[in-house]
């Protein structure tokens, strides 16, 4: 099966009314189908270098049907940075004179959120292929618009949801939808840090052009800069959207002229009762980053991509007496017997789920980008996964500033 | 030998115990696959299949050595020919100037069980002596245990045993415990009368070796209750106990 019968049959899937099956990317991803890529080059125009658009940029320094021609930025430094990566790209610092080059076949935005929806639109009416970053605006209106016009655009549409692209999230997930690990009991996503989330601004009439993420016009916090790959997995592991949020949010350390909260935890609940919870603190890192998604029968750990079953195999009769030393105790464990019968040794560590891979889906989703914009094939099921993760993050940010319980709205599902 | 050795030692270096436990596993693999009579490409196996003399290694060489002496110490009951068909002894004939085997006929052939983790724990806990290892467990299918020196916060290592909570001190010591599987089925062999020893159970017994161990707790086992005492006091140092 070549890549453009791939990305098609992802459609077809969707279309079925499964929100997405895991299986198709992940043999899109697979290094055996790269002989099938789509022959040709696309010529790409990025707008916001700066530190994600540099991660972008170098991910497709490694992709060799991709030649990037075109840079925009406001800030000279960045598109400084972005040029010495790319110095025979043509450099913009007015996103719509770039939108306009016709050497430019699509688009990679990665600009603040509030520019999400009118860079995404207007490359799309430019007939460009657009790969917007996460979340995918700053209302959810804007982000009904996007998708409806991306589909009836027939141009490629992708979101930077690069969990969608990453091989072992894709594994674990489509293990999760199979149920071999039990019905999906809870969903827990965290995310802590301690630092201010701010970056050095040079004089101070940059502070919003660079903190942006801190200032409500431009961003909406910790909801659509986190939450949003978290949510997804949520949605993509039980086949379900939530029907109802609920959630607290406040400025509780960082008290330095921010206006998103510091401080946040949401719950979202499905339609058979289960709950999604988000939670994240920027003033204490101890647990750092979790998406587990809980089962009867274990629990997936997907950032690690490992699998904690219930019931543990027993721990071996060494391993017993090893722990006991360490806590210092002079024990008479009981194992002596006549025969030995197997077992598995407990692994605390759990149960690797794809032990081959690496990164974070970052170049599968460039890579993937770059191949659908070849053959000309939207892949729609990816990009209803992030529709929705970005619908979730924007209505808990809601239900954060009005401190109601808020149900999904009817007008935001989309087939 | 279709079990788990597990060493717990302590050694400030972790790249030398590091190496020592891959010391260990080689050896024991290499003594697994020298003794596995269910192979036919093994050592035992092909002394099994041969017709007359055979050369062996020296490792099974001195296995068949030890266990015939063995053999005549415990009155016939520890026996690694116990499952021949045919019930005379000797079953092999040891020819020590050419390294040779011989098995007495084609219904005779012999099996290491009962003989091999005692003998594999043996040589692992040489190889650490001379590493410099003075205290560990060590573990072979928790029938078969030796403990050097002492717990790091005790006079000795203490086990217990899963049924009957007898409790073995080792300071330097080992035991075995032979007796029905964990399944309830009786396994080992009365090589006088061929038939499965039914004898309670278990037998444990302690002592300095655990090779020692592991051969006088299969044969009290075999052996009537009669017999027990007697082998018993051939081997100094060694207690047997009695699961009822």
């Amino acid at each position: 099966m070549d890549r453009r019968s791939f990305l098609g049959k992802i459609g077809e899937i969707g279309a079925a009314g499964v929100a997405l099956s895991a299986l198709p990317i992940v043999g899109a991803c697979a290094p055996d189908k790269e002989e099938a890529k789509p022959s040709g080059k696309v010529r790409i125009g990025l707008i916001g270098p700066g530190s994600r658009g540099q991660l972008h940029l170098a991910n497709l320094q490694q992709i060799s049907n991709a030649e990037v021609v075109a840079l925009c930025d406001i800030y000279q430094p960045n598109l400084e940075q972005g040029l010495a990566m790319f110095p025979a790209a043509k450099a913009y610092t007015d996103y719509r004179q770039l939108l306009a080059d016709k050497d430019v076949d699509a688009v990679v935005i990665a600009t603040p959120l509030n520019e999400h929806y009118r860079m995404s639109m207007d490359a799309l009416s430019a007939g460009k292929h657009v790969l917007c970053e996460k979340a995918m605006a700053y209302t959810m209106d804007e982000c009904l618009e996007m998708y409806n016009s991306a589909i009836s655009s027939g141009k490629v549409f992708i979101v930077g949801q690069q969990r969608l692209f990453d091989p072992k999230y894709l594994k674990a997930l489509e293990s999760v939808r199979n149920g071999e690990y039990g019905p999906v009991v809870n969903v827990r996503n965290y995310w802590f840090r301690n630092a201010d989330w701010r970056r050095p601004v040079p004089s101070p009439e940059y502070e919003k052009l660079i903190n942006w993420r801190l200032y409500r016009e431009f961003s909406r916090g910790l909801m659509t800069e986190l939450a949003c790959h978290q949510l997804q997995n949520g949605v993509f592991a039980t086949g379900q959207l939530p029907v109802k949020v609920m959630g607290s949010g406040d400025i509780v350390y960082w008290k330095d002229g921010r206006e998103v909260f510091d401080n946040v935890c949401v719950i979202y609940t499905f339609p058979n009762g289960v709950n999604m919870t988000f939670e994240s603190v920027i003033s204490n890192k101890h647990f750092g980053m979790g998406e587990q998604i809980l089962c009867k029968e274990g629990t997936v750990d997907l950032p690690n991509g490992r699998y904690y079953p219930e019931e543990a195999p027993k721990k071996t009769a060494i391993r017993q007496l090893l722990g006991e030393i360490e806590k210092g105790v002079f024990s008479n464990p009981a194992f002596a017997g006549t025969s030995w019968a197997p077992e598995t040794a407990e692994d605390t560590s759990g149960i690797s789920i794809m032990p081959e891979a690496s990164g974070d889906g970052s170049l599968e989703m460039m890579r993937a980008f770059c191949d659908a914009c070849i053959s000309g094939v939207q892949p729609e099921g990816v990009l209803k996964e992030a529709y929705y993760g970005s619908i979730l993050c924007l209505l808990g940010d809601e239900a954060l500033l009005q401190q109601k319980i808020l149900e999904f709205p009817e007008k935001y599902k989309v087939d | 030998m279709h079990s788990r050795l597990e060493l717990l030692f302590i050694c400030p270096d972790a790249v030398k115990a590091r190496h020592l436990c891959e010391m260990a596993e080689r050896l024991v693999k290499t003594q697994s696959a020298e003794f596995d009579r269910h192979n036919p490409d093994s050592p035992t196996a092909l002394l099994n299949a041969s017709s007359g003399k055979v050369v062996v290694n020296e490792d099974l060489f001195f296995a068949l050595e030890l266990c015939e002496k063995f053999r005549s110490l415990t009155g016939g009951y520890f026996d690694i020919a116990a499952l021949s068909p045919d019930r005379s002894r000797p079953a092999y004939e040891l020819f020590p100037g050419t390294h040779e085997a011989a098995m007495a006929g084609k219904g005779h052939l012999v099996d290491f069980g009962g003989f091999a983790k005692g003998f594999a724990l043996e040589s692992v806990r040489n190889i650490f002596s001379a590493e410099g290892i003075t205290d560990g467990l060590l573990n072979f299918g928790n029938s078969s245990v030796v403990g050097m020196g002492k717990h790091p916060f005790g006079p000795c290592w203490r086990v217990r045993s899963e049924e009957g909570g007898r409790l073995f001190e080792l300071n330097d010591s080992a035991f075995s415990m032979s007796g029905r599987s964990r399944s309830g089925k009786d396994h080992i062999i009365d090589p006088h009368s061929s038939s499965p020893a039914s004898a309670g159970p278990w037998v444990a017994v302690s002592g300095r070796s655990a090779l020692v161990c592991e051969i006088l707790s299969t044969a009290v086992y075999a052996a009537p209750l009669g017999e027990r005492g007697t082998i018993m006091k051939s081997f100094e140092g060694y207690i047997a106990t009695y699961g009822s």
